[in-house]
């Protein structure tokens, strides 16, 4: 009796999602399910539900709607009790495909607050109205982007084994640029990539429109990426709109560059470009013979060698503009100025003021990275190489036919140098599952490295797929014929790792700082790590690169896991204030605990700035993927002449390949005093409302919006001088 | 084999202001002969037996730095051990370095001694130079204090006819120097002991020096007040000095006036 009651019971009418009000239809979910559970077919192999599978669930789906005689009916509701009952029959691979991701509302309540998901996994993002519409977007799309993919993928990813960089743009966007200026003062701009949306501009004829049009690639290139543009050999390919102009003019178009750059607030979520630029002081020995690219054509009778009067005074003006800093007297954070280290620069005279105002402005803001290409894992003056935004690095040798054409632009080939995806390794948690055991670790290091190869693999097949199918548009644009702006071919598929310090320090005993074994044993499994990429690279024919992972969340991301994961052996060897930690886990995951970053020494290691050097230098040419040496200046007010001279030994005699000197820096808001140290009162006027800001993995951002394990990484290092 | 030690608390590696223009490892020395309540360094005052060090290893240590163009001595007073002082500066200049060294100049018979090996010298004139001033700001009897000024003087002008670099250094404190007539007073001194010549050479400079109240040995002086860079600017644009220089947090280590 009850059981015919339930069945006539009649059923509310079901309020969907997409804004209309329908009575209940159990077809409907059949249907829904046929169609959706093909993505089981395309993410897993797995085939799609057949209609009687179907049929019966949607038919229990019915008898427990009535069971609970339900007043109300939504389609997310029903998903609901649809998803339940696929788990009820052991259908996950369905569930996964056919469920929803959502935010709970409390949560997209905080969002709007600047509060939080994620309110500080990247200091580059300030809250305002596109921050909280970005948030939002990304909650949805990493829950997506997780159930898209493999499940043995995603739980290393949850789990902590690995770290997938940048996930809320795993389908969508590549990783990163550094763009040939050429191509598009040949071909002109189209900042939607296609000319049906945007206005389309020829080539740059003026000065001041190739100053805006390189600022405009960037913010386009932007909208295409999930991370980091940039410019190599920005001032070479420059140099043939500053043909007769005055230092005046030249300066005022190196201030107007910074300033496009700094105020372009219209990169993802509302922030500024992430960018960076190489500042070459002169010609390189590569483009000397090579045909200048521009004003939309390739000149006959000129090469970029007959332009070196202009690349330096370029040069010159840039680095006089970053001295200056903005209206307030405060730091260009971006573009990241990448001056270029060759031996020329060092041993003519000539170039002396360029070497002098880069450290100059290192003394002041501290704002100068130092590309340096001397080192021979570098390519020397044989090839093209920079490092660029989070300090990735990125080289062509030199040796290839395609290189030639490149550089002579023929037919417009051209060169494009970037990262399509990083995935970043957990290594302390390799050394917790091997015991002590050399051979564990190996085996352990290879399983999880396989792991970080299938994502960025699948990664490059979802990226072809878009790309082929013109939704990367910037990116693969071809004007009037061109070849496509970017290879997305030759894109590098980087693993990143973090913790070789702690790697170290749970098997072998002691920290790299601390015994010569640890630094031994760190080389170890270094070869070895470049060993298996290089397998990889061999088998697929892919370009995978090793690096060391800038970590801005990774390095907290994944000692946290593991203090939940592995408590014993992580609480002997995270780094940041443990005691606070163990407090606050479980209430939130910002938590002040960090891994050391790729294979740096502990950035509170009581060593002398030569020692810390003889140790990460070793490092450099097995990283080819990328690496930073910083050199923390714990005083107020460096002197820019011993600055140089410590730049000229690093460039000519270490084998860093990349350095910044990093400055603590304090803005005084009343007074506009920009200075040294982490001071509480403003050493010119003596106000106490002061802003702080630092480096932070590889750019400056201010203290307040880092996470709570970057800021106690930058308590914790160790600088210079203790003053 | 050495048989010269020293008392050595500390080497800095690698420093960025302490030796004009040049990344410098800088030694600090224990032991000193002065009493000064500002004092930043005081707990170098003492000497330990755990301070002492073979000349030798400390040369090795510095020969093995790749960074360093140059080699800072400070203190304490360096020149109190000036035999050993003057066996490492023979050692290090073996290997291409600059050496400079701190004093308070009371000792000018090791000064005139030293000065073959050196590159520069920094030498302070903490006050006018006259004895009831000096004993306050060094801590020193009255009956000694006469004697103390003659001996600075007397390295001032050992140091100008010199041909090393010479910087004279005054920390600017508060209610103690940081009168205009004290500072012209030291001007005044000094130009008579030989700084003109010397500085129109481009071998001597003057320098006023930001005071840091927080960590003076005396408690009197870590309460005085905190002189911003524009009042020691606007103090210095009065005084009338050839190559003057601010060591300022808010200027930079050598801020040209």
């Amino acid at each position: 009796m009850a059981k015919l009651e339930a069945e006539h019971a009649p059923l509310p009418p079901v309020r969907r999602s997409d804004g209309v009000i329908l009575p209940f239809n159990k077809e409907y979910i059949v249907r829904s399910l046929i169609k959706e559970t093909k993505l089981a077919e395309i993410f897993y192999g797995i085939p799609a539900m057949s209609e009687e599978e179907a049929r019966k669930i949607a038919t229990e789906v019915e008898d427990e709607i009535r069971r609970m005689r339900l007043k109300f009916l939504s389609g997310p509701l029903i998903r609901e009790l649809v998803n339940a009952k696929l788990l009820e029959h052991g259908y996950t691979a369905y569930r996964n495909v056919y469920t929803r991701v959502g935010v709970p509302l409390y949560e997209m309540w905080l969002i709007d607050n600047a509060e939080g998901f994620e309110a500080r996994e990247n200091a580059n993002l300030q809250p305002n109205p596109e921050t909280f519409h970005k948030k939002k977007a990304d909650r949805l799309s990493k829950e997506a982007y997780l159930l898209m993919m493999p499940s043995y993928i995603a739980d290393a990813h949850l789990q902590g084994d690995i770290h997938i960089h940048d996930l809320e743009y795993w389908n969508t966007r590549p990783f990163c640029q550094d763009w040939d200026l050429r191509y598009f003062f040949y071909y002109g701009l189209m900042p939607d990539g296609t000319g049906t949306h945007t206005s389309v501009a020829g080539p740059a004829k003026h000065p001041e429109v190739a100053i805006l049009h390189a600022a405009k690639v960037l913010g386009a290139a932007q909208t295409n990426f999930s991370g980091g543009q940039g410019f190599f050999n920005f001032t070479v390919f420059m140099a043939p709109y500053l043909r007769g102009l005055s230092d005046k003019e030249v300066h005022q178009l190196a201030q107007m560059f910074l300033y496009e750059m700094t105020q372009l607030y219209v990169a993802r979520g509302g922030q500024p470009v992430f960018s960076s630029f190489q500042i070459e002081s002169g010609v390189p020995k590569v483009w000397r013979e090579a045909p200048v690219v521009s004003h939309g054509k390739v000149w006959r009778d000129l090469t970029y060698g007959d332009l070196e009067d202009e690349v330096h005074r370029f040069a010159v003006a840039l680095l006089d503009e970053y001295l200056k800093g903005d209206f307030t007297g405060k730091m260009f954070n971006f573009p990241k100025p990448e001056v270029v280290q060759r031996r020329r620069y060092w041993s003519s005279s000539e170039f002396e003021d360029v070497m002098f105002k880069a450290a100059q402005l290192s003394a002041k803001y501290g704002s100068t990275y130092y590309d340096n290409v001397i080192p021979s894992y570098r390519g020397g003056e044989d090839g093209v190489s920079c490092y660029q935004c989070c300090a990735y690095c990125f080289s062509e040798d030199g040796k290839s036919e395609d290189f030639w054409k490149k550089v002579y632009f023929e037919d417009g080939a051209h060169f494009s140098m970037g990262g399509l995806q990083v995935v970043t390794i957990n290594l302390p948690r390799i050394a917790y599952k091997a015991k002590g055991d050399d051979d564990k670790l190996l085996e352990e290091l290879r399983r999880v490295m396989e792991i970080a190869r299938d994502a960025l693999l699948l990664k490059y097949r979802i990226m072809k797929r878009q790309w082929e199918r013109g939704l990367i548009p910037f990116a693969s644009q071809t004007p009037r014929g061109a070849p496509p702006a970017v290879d997305i071919d030759n894109l590098a598929l980087t693993i990143g790792f973090v913790g070789m310090n702690e790697v170290a320090q749970h098997h072998v005993g002691c920290e790299l700082h601390e015994h010569r074994e640890a630094q031994k044993f760190a080389l170890k499994v270094l070869i070895e790590m470049d060993k298996i990429r290089r397998e990889f690279a061999e088998e697929t024919g892919r370009n995978i690169a090793l690096a060391r992972t800038p970590a801005e969340s990774a390095a907290q991301r994944l000692a946290v896991a593991d203090l939940i994961h592995y408590p014993e052996c992580a609480r002997r060897v995270v780094k940041g204030d443990l005691d606070l930690a163990l407090k606050l886990v479980g209430e939130t995951m910002d938590l002040p605990i960090y891994y050391t970053n790729g294979a740096h020494v502990n950035v509170s290691a009581p060593i002398p700035l030569e020692e810390r050097l003889a140790i990460e230098q070793r490092f450099f040419p097995i990283l080819s993927g990328g690496d930073i040496f910083h050199v923390w200046l714990g005083e107020a007010n460096p002197s820019p002449e011993a600055i140089m001279k410590l730049n000229k030994r690093l460039a000519l005699n270490s084998w860093v390949g990349y350095w910044a000197h990093t400055k603590d820096i304090a803005l005084c808001l009343d007074c506009g005093f920009v200075g040294g140290g982490l001071v509480e009162q403003c050493p010119v006027c003596g106000s106490r409302r002061l802003k702080y800001y630092s480096r932070i993995t590889g750019y400056y951002q201010e203290i307040d919006s880092w996470n709570a394990a970057k800021r106690r990484e930058l308590y914790d290092r160790y600088r210079i001088k203790l003053s | 084999m050495s048989k010269r030690f020293l008392y050595l608390r500390d080497i800095l590696s690698l420093s960025l202001c302490d030796y004009p223009g040049e990344p410098a490892a800088v030694l600090f020395l224990s032991g000193c002969n002065l009493f000064c309540p500002y004092c930043q360094n005081w707990s170098l005052k003492e000497q330990r037996t755990s301070d002492l060090v073979d000349v030798d290893r400390v040369v090795e240590r510095l020969a093995r730095n790749p960074l360093i163009t140059a080699v800072k001595v400070t203190g304490g007073e360096p020149l109190l051990q000036h035999a050993a002082l003057q066996e490492l500066a023979a050692k290090v200049k073996e290997y291409g370095l600059l050496f400079g060294v701190d004093t308070n100049g009371s000792l000018p018979g090791a000064l005139q001694e030293l000065l073959p090996y050196v590159d520069l010298v920094s030498i302070d004139v903490k006050a006018p130079l006259i004895p009831e001033r000096y004993g306050v700001i060094t801590g020193v009897p009255i009956s000694e204090a006469e004697e103390l000024v003659a001996k600075v003087k007397k390295s001032l002008r050992h140091l100008f006819k010199s041909r090393v670099l010479v910087d004279v250094r005054t920390v600017v404190i508060p209610s103690y120097t940081s009168h205009l007539n004290d500072l012209q007073s030291i001007v005044k001194d000094l130009e008579e002991l030989g700084y003109m010549e010397k500085a129109e050479k481009g071998e001597a400079s003057y320098t006023l020096a930001e005071y840091v109240p927080g960590n003076a040995r005396a408690p009197s002086f870590r309460s005085l007040p905190y002189m911003t860079a524009k009042e020691l600017v606007d103090l210095a644009k009065k005084l009338q000095c050839k190559a003057l220089y601010i060591s300022h947090r808010g200027l930079g280590y050598r801020y040209k006036l």
